[in-house]
């Protein structure tokens, strides 16, 4: 299992949001839960077996309510199959376990001004920034890009909560928002926030690289988690221990699902808690943790995302 | 605990060589009281939007003014003494500036400033350990724990449990 304790959750509530995407409202099973950090995202656990999953899903209720927490959950149509047991399986009054939460992507605080960038569901962690930044007085704006025939939840409620201060564009209705005017000529001390598909961050990026704005000016948080790959074996140097990792399970899950313990938070190779030392086998470098020498080194790697590049891998645990 | 486990200090700021940002639509190039060659050579190789300045004071209201009115697209270069670059670096956080803004360049002098932990007083032009802590008078024992928001050095009483015995005078660089 985890070295963190987990948290055991009640389904209070399932309403569907958007036509892919649904939300879910968590209660403890016992005690309260603990109030969190606006960006904060937990790891739920889901099924049993070779049915159990872990995803991460950001916390997007209001980051002072500790009643409850709130996730919304896209149905991906290439996924591993987490997605499609939550639409699917989980009902009002099933139980679920999650982590506690875990923070890699709050907002900097020391910005003058805040410009955040969602993508479809990628606007839940800016659901936790809003509150905070309304109760502090923060300067913001909110860009949020969706297709409404399949995402775009919360568009109007944040529309009429933020007037002027959220723009929405509805690809399905051919609005499209110009990335490079939104951040052109902003003032010293802005900070640019992006959640949202890989194709998004990297427009943001490059816009403003081209611009000329410092690369530390710019927060992401991307949506993905282990994508499938080859399948191949993993043998763990100090035990012996030999594991088949299926097409479309990371290493960490095959790990986890042999009951081998390794720290982690996000799955999503961005929080390195979970890096495992290589002594054998080439890698195939999936995360954005490590640096690149550290990647050509081929002596660490991330098991929640990165795969072989061969057909064996030894990890020195 | 011996001098050489303390100096295994990871704070210690690693100054490498400065490069003009190309991205850059705006460089600014700030030096304690003169303009040092190396700041002056980056300043003569930039041919964007550029200004050049001295200051004898970190707080200078003049210094103060150009950071407030630096654009988001903007790069900072400094050239000083330890205390100037960090004092200023400090300043241009304030202002809005990203660490990746501002480029220091190798400090002028090996001179540091001391923080006693006793007293919390900053002692200026330390070359040597262990030193006399302007405020209070303890011998000090000049570490390479670095404090980016004092611009100074930890220091403690050298040999506490007996004063009397200081350890050897040693340079520090």
């Amino acid at each position: 299992m985890s070295t963190i304790d987990q948290i055991v959750v009640e389904v209070v509530a399932i309403e569907q949001v958007a036509p892919m995407i649904k939300e879910f409202t968590l209660q403890p099973a016992e005690g309260q839960f603990t109030p969190f950090s606006a960006g904060a995202h937990v790891v739920v656990e889901m099924g049993e077996g070779e049915q159990r999953y872990r995803n991460a899903y950001s916390l997007m209720s209001d980051p002072n309510d500790n009643r409850q927490y709130q996730i919304a959950v896209r149905l991906q149509e290439e996924s591993r199959g987490g997605s499609i047991y939550m639409h699917e399986q989980v009902a009002v009054g099933d139980q679920l376990k999650i982590s506690p939460p875990a923070n890699l992507f709050a907002p900097e605080w020391r910005a003058k001004k805040h410009i955040l960038f969602a993508g479809g569901v990628g606007i839940t962690p800016f659901l936790s920034y809003v509150p905070v930044m309304q109760q502090r007085g923060a300067e913001f704006e909110l860009h949020y890009m969706y297709r409404s025939q399949q995402t775009g939840a919360y568009s109007a409620e944040l529309t009429e909560q933020l007037g002027d201060r959220c723009c929405c564009y509805d690809a399905d209705q051919s609005s499209r928002c110009d990335i490079a005017v939104v951040m052109a000529d902003q003032p010293l001390g802005t900070h640019f926030y992006i959640c949202g598909p890989e194709s998004l961050i990297e427009a943001v990026q490059a816009t403003a690289d081209e611009l000329g704005i410092p690369a530390g000016a710019i927060h992401w948080e991307e949506f993905a988690g282990a994508k499938p790959g080859q399948p191949f074996t993993v043998e763990l140097s100090r035990s012996g221990v030999e594991l088949a990792v299926a097409a479309n399970k990371s290493v960490l899950e095959t790990l986890e699902a042999a009951d081998i313990d390794i720290p982690n938070l996000c799955r999503a190779g961005v929080c390195g808690q979970c890096v495992c030392d290589v002594s054998e086998g080439e890698i195939e470098h999936r995360d954005a943790y490590l640096s690149d020498a550290e990647k050509q080194s081929g002596q660490r790697m991330m098991p929640c995302v990165s795969r072989a590049a061969g057909e064996r891998l030894v990890l020195d645990i | 605990m011996q001098a050489e486990h303390v100096n295994g200090a990871t704070s210690k700021p690693v100054y490498t060589p400065v490069e003009l940002n190309p991205k850059s639509s705006f460089h600014l190039f700030i030096a304690e009281q003169d303009v040092p060659v190396d700041l002056q050579s980056l300043y003569n190789g930039c041919t964007a939007d550029k200004a050049v300045a001295a200051y004898a004071c970190a707080s200078d209201s003049q210094l103060l003014e150009s950071l407030q009115n630096f654009p988001l697209t903007g790069t900072l270069y400094l050239a000083g003494t330890e205390p100037f670059l960090w004092r200023v670096t400090s300043h241009a956080r304030d202002a809005g500036l990203c660490s990746d803004q501002v480029r220091l360049l190798a400090p002028i002098s090996r001179e540091r400033h001391l923080f006693c932990c006793h007293c919390h007083t900053i002692t200026e032009e330390v070359t040597y350990s262990p030193y006399a802590c302007s405020g209070c008078g303890a011998m000090l024992e000049v570490t390479d724990h670095f404090s980016r928001l004092h611009g100074a050095y930890f220091s403690f009483q050298a040999n506490a449990e007996d004063s009397a015995d200081m350890p050897e005078k040693r340079e520090v660089n």
